[in-house]
This record gives structure tokens, sequence and C-alpha cells, in this order.
């Protein structure tokens, strides 16, 4: 199974994507968390070795990298590669031209069901992926090269990748939001587009959801109070758009807000919640 | 901050996403033409509300005058018809319409790594040389990365460079740009591309490389005036960062970054750092002791003020790293999200006076 994490930038999708590995690992699936991208964040979060154990694998794709190991595997001779990578003009194109990195990364992230290149030692990957201007770029790439390019290995291919993309028993999207307006109407808006260009109905996660022990009536009764002020509008807030996701009709996790800065902690807590399947 | 604002031509908020450039940006707009500055903000993807109060709901809607306050304009960026209208700036009609029909234009154009960005800073050239302005303020399109923003034009530069157009094709007139030159080793490598892609990806490849050979002159001539522009002495960037360790770390890289670059940071704002609350005096009446739920709402109180004192720890750290060669501000998190004028305002007000009392 294929696991996409998205959402927009700072609602804690890296947090979430760590935790729904972490929880898989813990249940006996081997796993692999996949970050995209030149840096590694995970890096400095599990500082030691992976606290899951030997069921979570931990890989950074580079859009890159991978697009040399496809060569590779296309063209099987390495001289060759190196000639069309040393080459200052596909070094150019590669930089510029996003979609043959995004190609090559959503192709390597559905080489198993695809059967294609070397096998992926896991049973579930767990991607966290881009946010969402360029997550949509993401599937973009493969959509819309399907479609540009009627004819040849790279239309082929393209069109294999959306088809396991668009599989609900092999790949499942999650939309990561936070009760604050943008990033609930942003996550909202990919998810349509998701279920528009892709078929699939993605999963919402609400992170960050504050569990108060006292109700908005309860607090009521000590307005003025700058604390309690603040509480009554962010408890009214988060219910506003607690209720425009559901709206949706789309399946709604709640993770909650804890009270630490420390991503480790954060995943090692948030992972036990998943492994429940969230809250 | 005023003088700071009155002192350039040209501000740039940079940072990643979800850290509320925006707003930031627009907080510093009204902060400027509140005290006589005419000042424009440039945005990309304003959240609906603070779209709305800047007055500008649409997309390539122009520049606006922000109403309820005068001297402040804003304008949404749109990438893709900025792009556009760039080609049409560029080149004739026909190669113009070439281009736009090619479906790799078409695919890649729009999604082209780094063309948000080149198109902001296109539109920020085109406005600064009108000199409309007293200040410009450029909130920049989200990235993964601060440092992304600063190194896309090259990116896009270097797709235009001679030498990879000419390596796909020659402009026409020459000997037509469906005739490839060959160099020392290029048929090998077309034929690797080729087996890997297929020759109608070949064959757009071609002609879009055709077509763009016609823009690469005023590329070239672009990116040289958005580079001496950003390197100008009245260009200030201001990064607006949130409150995270992973977050704060990528503030320090982005200073040496633009420290590498020869670019002036000016300042640092950690938005959302504590909420208002906090640095508040709100007093407990002494009638609500008697309520149990009043208990429980201190033992929260509690949990959250602990977790804040924690948080200065790590900000501490940060701020002897950074704020030897850079004012830091931080701001809280106000109880409602920046959203109307009223907002903006007040987000204005208080950087002017956390600014001022900043060491």
């Amino acid at each position: 199974m294929i696991h996409l994490v998205t959402g927009k930038g700072g609602v804690g999708k890296s947090t979430v994507a760590a935790s729904l590995a972490w929880s898989l690992a813990a249940k006996g699936k081997r796993t692999l968390l996949v970050e995209l991208g030149e840096r590694s964040y995970f890096r400095h979060v599990f500082s030691g070795e992976l606290p899951a154990g030997k069921n979570l694998t931990l890989e950074r794709w580079q859009g890159e990298v991978v697009l040399r190991e496809y060569l590779l595997h296309l063209l099987k001779i390495e001289r060759m590669v190196k000639l069309f990578f040393d080459n200052k003009v596909m070094r150019a194109l590669v930089q510029a031209a996003p979609a043959l990195k995004e190609l090559a990364l959503t192709g390597k992230i559905t080489s198993g069901p695809r059967h294609i290149g070397p096998t992926l030692p896991c049973d579930e990957i767990v991607v966290d992926a881009y946010a969402t201007g360029h997550f949509r770029a993401l599937w973009r790439a493969p959509v819309g090269l399907a479609e540009a390019i009627p004819f040849g290995p790279m239309g082929e291919q393209s069109r294999a990748i959306v088809r396991v993309l668009r599989d609900p028993a092999l790949t499942k999207i999650y939309v990561t939001m936070i009760p604050e307006e943008l990033p609930v109407t942003e996550g909202l808006e990919l998810s349509r587009d998701i279920e528009k260009e892709l078929g699939q109905k993605a999963t919402l996660v609400l992170n960050r959801w504050l569990d108060c022990p006292l109700d908005q009536k309860q607090i009521e009764k000590f307005k003025g109070h700058d604390f309690a002020d603040y509480l009554a509008t962010l408890l009214a807030r988060q219910s506003t758009l607690r209720a425009s996701a559901e709206s949706t009709g789309l399946p709604l996790k709640v993770l909650p807000w804890l009270f630490a800065d420390n991503a480790e902690e954060k995943i090692r807590s948030l992972s036990a919640l998943v492994g429940q399947g969230f809250v | 901050m005023i003088e700071l604002l009155k002192k350039h031509k040209i501000i740039i908020c940079a940072g990643t996403g979800g850290v509320g450039k925006t707003s930031m940006s627009a907080s510093l707009g009204v902060l400027a033409a509140q005290n006589g500055i005419k000042t424009l903000v440039l945005t990309i993807d304003p959240a609906h509300r603070l779209a709305q109060a800047l007055g500008i709901q649409t997309k390539s809607g122009g520049e606006v005058q922000v109403p309820g306050i005068p001297n402040l304009s804003a304008e949404m960026i749109d990438p893709r018809m900025e792009f556009d209208n760039f080609v049409l700036g560029a080149v004739d009609n026909v190669v113009a319409k070439g281009l736009f029909e090619n479906r790799l234009y078409q695919q890649l154009v729009g999604n082209l790594n780094g063309s948000q960005e080149f198109t902001s800073l296109v539109k920020l050239l085109s406005i600064a040389q009108s000199n409309r302005y007293d200040l410009i303020i450029l909130d920049t399109p989200p990235t993964q990365n601060a440092v992304d923003f600063l190194k896309a034009p090259e990116r896009i530069y270097a797709l235009f460079q001679d030498s990879v157009i000419g390596w796909f094709a020659k402009p026409a007139g020459e000997e037509g740009w469906i005739k490839r030159t060959f160099h020392r080793g290029t048929s090998l490598v077309t034929g690797a591309l080729e087996k890997v892609t297929g020759s109608v990806f070949i064959a757009e490849l071609k002609d879009f490389f055709g077509h763009i050979s016609f823009l690469k002159e005023k590329i070239a001539l672009v990116s040289k005036q958005t580079s001496d522009l950003m390197h100008d002495k009245n260009t200030g960037f201001v990064l607006v960062t949130g409150f995270d360790e992973t977050k704060l770390k990528e503030a320090l890289e982005f200073q040496q970054d633009l420290t590498d670059e020869k670019l002036f940071l000016r300042g640092v704002i950690v938005n959302r750092w504590f909420p208002e609350w906090s640095t508040t005096e709100s007093r407990w009446l002494p009638e609500w002791e008697k309520d149990p739920d009043f208990k429980e709402l201190k033992v929260f109180y509690e949990r959250f003020s602990g977790f804040f004192a924690r948080r200065q720890e790590a900000y501490d750290k940060f701020a002897g790293q950074i704020g030897k060669t850079v004012p830091v501000l931080k701001l809280p998190d106000f109880k409602n999200n920046v959203q109307g004028l009223e907002d903006l305002k007040n987000v204005a007000k208080t950087i002017e006076e956390k600014w001022k009392s900043l060491p």
C-alpha cells in the first residue's frame, strides 16, 4: 500500500507521515518512510536509530537521483547514463522542468505494483510528500504527460503510474490540516482536486486539535479574562472548521494538539493514536 | 521599522509556506502607508478574507487601491498570466502563438520550477522601473525552503542559455529548428533520451526549445536587471519564520545564504511565537474561585504557560545566534486569525512597538 501525506506548509504533515509510518511498523508491517527533496527533516528528528525498530526504514528520494536510477535501469549502461547526466544541457533541463523529476519520483513510488525496477523491501510506503501546491505538480506530471504524449515509453509509463495513483486499493492520500482557516480552505480545495483529477477520496487529517477539558459554555463563565477569551475564540473556530471538513463527506481523522516542541516526542505520542485508528 | 521602510524602495518578505508571510507583507504595507509612504503590496495567493480586505479578490485585477487606507495599493500576481505576458512582450505574435500551442509549454510552464518566483521578479521589476511607488513590498511564493526563492531565476536562466537551446534546436532562419545540430556525443544522448521518452516527446521538446530560443535575449536582460535590483542597497529582505526548531534552524541557513549572495537581510520576524494572553496581566476574579470549572481552567492555563516558557529557552538560543547581526522581532499569535483591515492595523502597530523596544 502507498500512503501519500500532504497538506499546506506548517500543518505538521511530516509529523503525521512519521506517526503513520511508525504505527504501521509497530503493527509488524515492513514500512518505508520516504521524504522527498534536497534536505532531510527526519535526520534531525530521529537522532539515533529509528524508534520502531527494524520494521521501519527511512529513505530520502531526490528527483534527480531517482531519475538517474531509472535511466540506468532502462539503458543498462552506466557510461550512457553518465554521458546523459554530465551533459550541461540535460542538467539544466532536469533542474528547471520539474515534470521529469516528478515523473521519476511518482515512478519510484508506484514501482511496486507496476513490477518495474528493483523490488522495494517493504509492505507499506509512507511518503512525506510535498505541500499542497507542489503536491499537485507531483501527480499532474504523470497525468499531464500521459495526455500530452500519446505514444512511446514515456506516455506508457505515465499512464501506468496514473493507474496506480487512481486505485484506492493501492494508493491512499492523506490531506493534513490544522483548525485554522487557510490550511482548511487549502486542504479542502486540494481534496476536491484529488477527487476530480485522480478519482480518489482523500482522508482528511485534522491535526493540532485542542482537547480542552472545558466546553465553550463552561468557558463563557470566565469571559473577560484574556486566556478564557482566547480559548473561547479557538474552540469556536475549530468546531466551525471541523464542521466544514465533515460536510465534505470525506473520512476525517483528528489528532490532538500536544504541548511539545520536540518532534520525536510528538511522533511517539501521535503514532499510538494513529495505531488505534486515529481518535 | 518605519525608518527601515522609509529607507528602502523594495522590501522582499521571504520564508517557507505557512508562516504568515502574506499577512506580514500586508501589515508592513499598512504601516508604511500610514506613515505617508506610497506603497504597493504584491502578493501571490492571499487567503480569501485577506484578499477581500485588500480589495483584490480576483487574479489579474491589476493594482488596486486598498479601501480605507490611503497610500496603499495591492495586487495579486497570476504567475501563469505574467509568464504568457512576458512571452508576448518578448517575441512576435506568431512565435508566441506557436509556443502557447506547444503541449509541453502548456503542461510544464505553469509548473516550471521557479516560474512563480521568476514571474514575481519580472512583475516587481516592471513596477519598480515605473517609479510609481515609494515602496514595493513583495510577498514571495511559498517555497519548501526560504533559499529556493533566491535560486529560482538562476534555474530558469540556465534553461534559456545558448548552449541549452542550441543543443535542441537552432532558431528559424538559420537552419530551421527541426533540423538538430549535432555536437559531439549529442546524438548518443539524444538517442538515450529518445529511448526513454519516445519520439513524440522529443518532437515536442524540439518544438518547445525552437520557440523559446526567441526569448533568450529578453530573459538574459531581465535576469541581469532583477539580479541588480535584488542587490541594490535600497532593496532589503525580511525573513518571516514560525516557531519550531526546524524553522529556526532554516532561518539561520537563510541568513547565511543571503550573506553569501551579498544581499541585505534587514530583519527577522518570528511570527506567532506566543499567544497574546501570555503577555498580558489579565486578572482572575475572586468570585470564580468557587466554581469547580475554574480549577480545571487554571490547570489548563498552567499547562499552556509551561509550554511557552519552555519555548523561550529554544528562542533565546536562536536569538543569540542570529540577533547579533540583524534585528529579530517576535510577534504574538493573535486571538483572531489576521484577516481584516483592523487586524492588519493591529499587527502594524504591534510591529512598530516591538521594533522600537528592540535593543
